[in-house]
């Protein structure tokens, strides 16, 4: 008896440091948790660097970033163009991550997509997916040549 | 199969005897937590995650499921062995979810994970070769394959190759933040050497790898990774530390983690910092905790309560997140467990929120 009673404590203790932790208020933050005045993304255009504040920044480097990011593979700011434009995916060799003008050809593209061919699971993983506006500018971007612009 | 199933549940009592009391075990912490083994009691993997070996096999199949079916051949075990020194194993869950943002609500059907496993015993209880293949979700992908050296002075072990870095809890769910942010996850493996030693209650795993997390070395620095901890019957402590250099910068990785049973109670816990250092100078430290608790109902039946904490920068005020995972799993039998989960992930004001219904259905043997 005495043994369910520390246990009924036990739960209702953890229980109650479960609340104590919580999210933040985003004060003083922008829509990407930044603080305000260091510049958002503004409104996404399909140019690298809208792409890269408004997508890469906020969603992918959640993962991809640091010198763990998976595969190597880093989409912070300054890393991203050298990782993307022109170079072989290691999932697929064969594919681009980002060949300039071929979005349907780009591996990045198709990660993002869900599509078939891809190894491993849709981009973002474990989050929801982008919207077909991001996916759109990130399209537009590689067709026009993947400029780093 | 009729001798072996005698051998293998001669040996499962006898281990069961021997070793520390437990009540069920699989491929998730807590149940380890809960037991009061070790990963490498039931998985081949020393620091757990993928194949079962032939105990934990044993274990999944009798004392798991709520209840035992017949395979029809009038038995109802299934041993894995499908030669003499080689054996199987697979996972496969597929969900359908609900997902729901500011923006959208989604009903996706998708596989979370399909894997086969397969291991030789080139030499029994010294040496074996160990894959672990992604069939699923895309195109097939190696997650692991290694040497396993094992029974070298002081109980202790090499694993060379391809496999998971050792650090923290290795748990299933990969977006997780503890697993997600720290980079230790199934979606990350890495090549290398570990080198690990367990004599009595001590549980040590260190390893160093190229720190490319699978793709081709681009640099001479390496990463190492690995953790100690201390496992006894009812409570477990243990520390993890990581440090890996490369072209995007360098990151550091500690924690703490550890776990305790009272009764038909399982809790567990981790807390890790994480240092990223890129050559730009604009450092960023994270923090990420996570707690569990977990409920044995009766055989087969357990329900499940998970918070995830995250810190994405510590020098910026008011932008924390945290999830709440709440569900209940259930063994149906030997090769069949059927979840349910809801998880809510509560973000900035900016950002939104999201919420999560997820029906998992997982095979395995």
């Amino acid at each position: 008896m005495r043994s369910h009673a520390k246990a009924l404590v036990l739960v209702v203790l953890w229980l109650v440091g479960l609340t104590i932790a919580c999210a933040g208020s985003g004060e003083g933050l922008d829509e990407f948790g930044n603080p305000l005045g260091e510049g958002g993304g503004g409104e996404l255009q399909p140019t690298f660097s809208s792409i890269q504040a408004n997508i890469f920044t906020p969603i992918c480097t959640q993962c991809h970033a640091g010198a763990s990011a998976p595969l190597s593979f880093s989409l912070q700011a300054g890393f991203s163009y050298d990782h993307l434009v022109g170079v072989p995916s290691i999932e697929v060799p064969e594919l681009l991550r980002v060949d300039p003008g071929q979005p349907d050809d780009s591996y990045l593209v198709m990660k993002i997509e869900g599509a078939p061919g891809i190894t491993g699971g849709r981009m973002p993983l474990g989050l929801s997916p982008l919207s077909a506006e991001q996916i759109a500018a990130i399209r537009a971007w590689i067709a026009d040549g993947a400029l780093e612009n | 199969m009729r001798n072996t199933q005698l051998v293998v549940l001669t040996a499962l009592i006898g281990l069961c005897s021997l070793g520390p009391s437990s009540t069920d075990l699989a491929a998730e912490p807590y149940l380890s937590v809960r037991t009061g083994l070790r990963c490498s009691v039931c998985h081949t993997n020393m620091t757990g995650g993928g194949k079962r070996n032939a105990f934990g096999s044993i274990y999944a199949q009798t004392r798991l499921p709520m209840m035992v079916t017949s395979l029809g051949d009038g038995g109802s075990f299934m041993a894995t062995n499908i030669a003499d020194i080689l054996s199987i194993g697979a996972d496969l869950r597929a969900r359908a979810s609900r997902k729901e943002t500011e923006d959208e609500t989604l009903y996706p059907f998708d596989i979370e994970e399909g894997n086969l496993y397969v291991e030789a015993t080139l030499i029994r209880d010294r040496l074996t070769f160990y894959v672990d293949e992604e069939f699923a979700p895309g195109n097939p992908r190696n997650r692991e394959v290694f040497a396993l050296i094992k029974g070298l002075p002081g109980e202790s072990y090499l694993k060379v190759g391809k496999f998971f870095l050792p650090y923290g809890f290795r748990l299933l769910d990969d977006t997780e933040f503890i697993r997600q942010r720290t980079g230790f996850n199934f979606d990350n493996s890495d090549l290398g050497v570990e080198f690990g030693l367990e004599p009595g209650p001590l549980s040590v795993a260190v390893a160093v790898t190229n720190g490319t997390q699978g793709a081709a070395e681009n640099n001479n620095d390496k990463q190492f990774s690995g953790f100690a901890a201390v496992v006894f019957p009812r409570w477990r402590v243990g520390v993890s530390g990581s440090r890996n250099e490369g072209e995007t910068g360098d990151r550091e990785a500690f924690g703490a983690f550890g776990g305790f049973r009272l009764g038909r109670f399982a809790f567990l816990g981790e807390y890790d910092f994480i240092n990223d250092d890129p050559p730009d100078g604009r450092r960023g430290d994270q923090t990420v905790a996570f707690v569990e608790g977990d409920l044995l109902v009766t055989q087969g039946l357990n329900l499940k309560v998970a918070y995830g904490f995250l810190d994405p920068d510590r020098d910026i005020g008011e932008n924390s997140r945290y999830r709440v995972r709440v569900g209940a799993e259930h063994f149906i039998t030997q090769f069949l467990q059927a979840s349910v989960y809801y998880s809510r992930l509560e973000d900035i004001p900016q950002v939104g929120d999201q919420d999560e219904l997820t029906f998992e259905l997982h095979t395995f043997f």
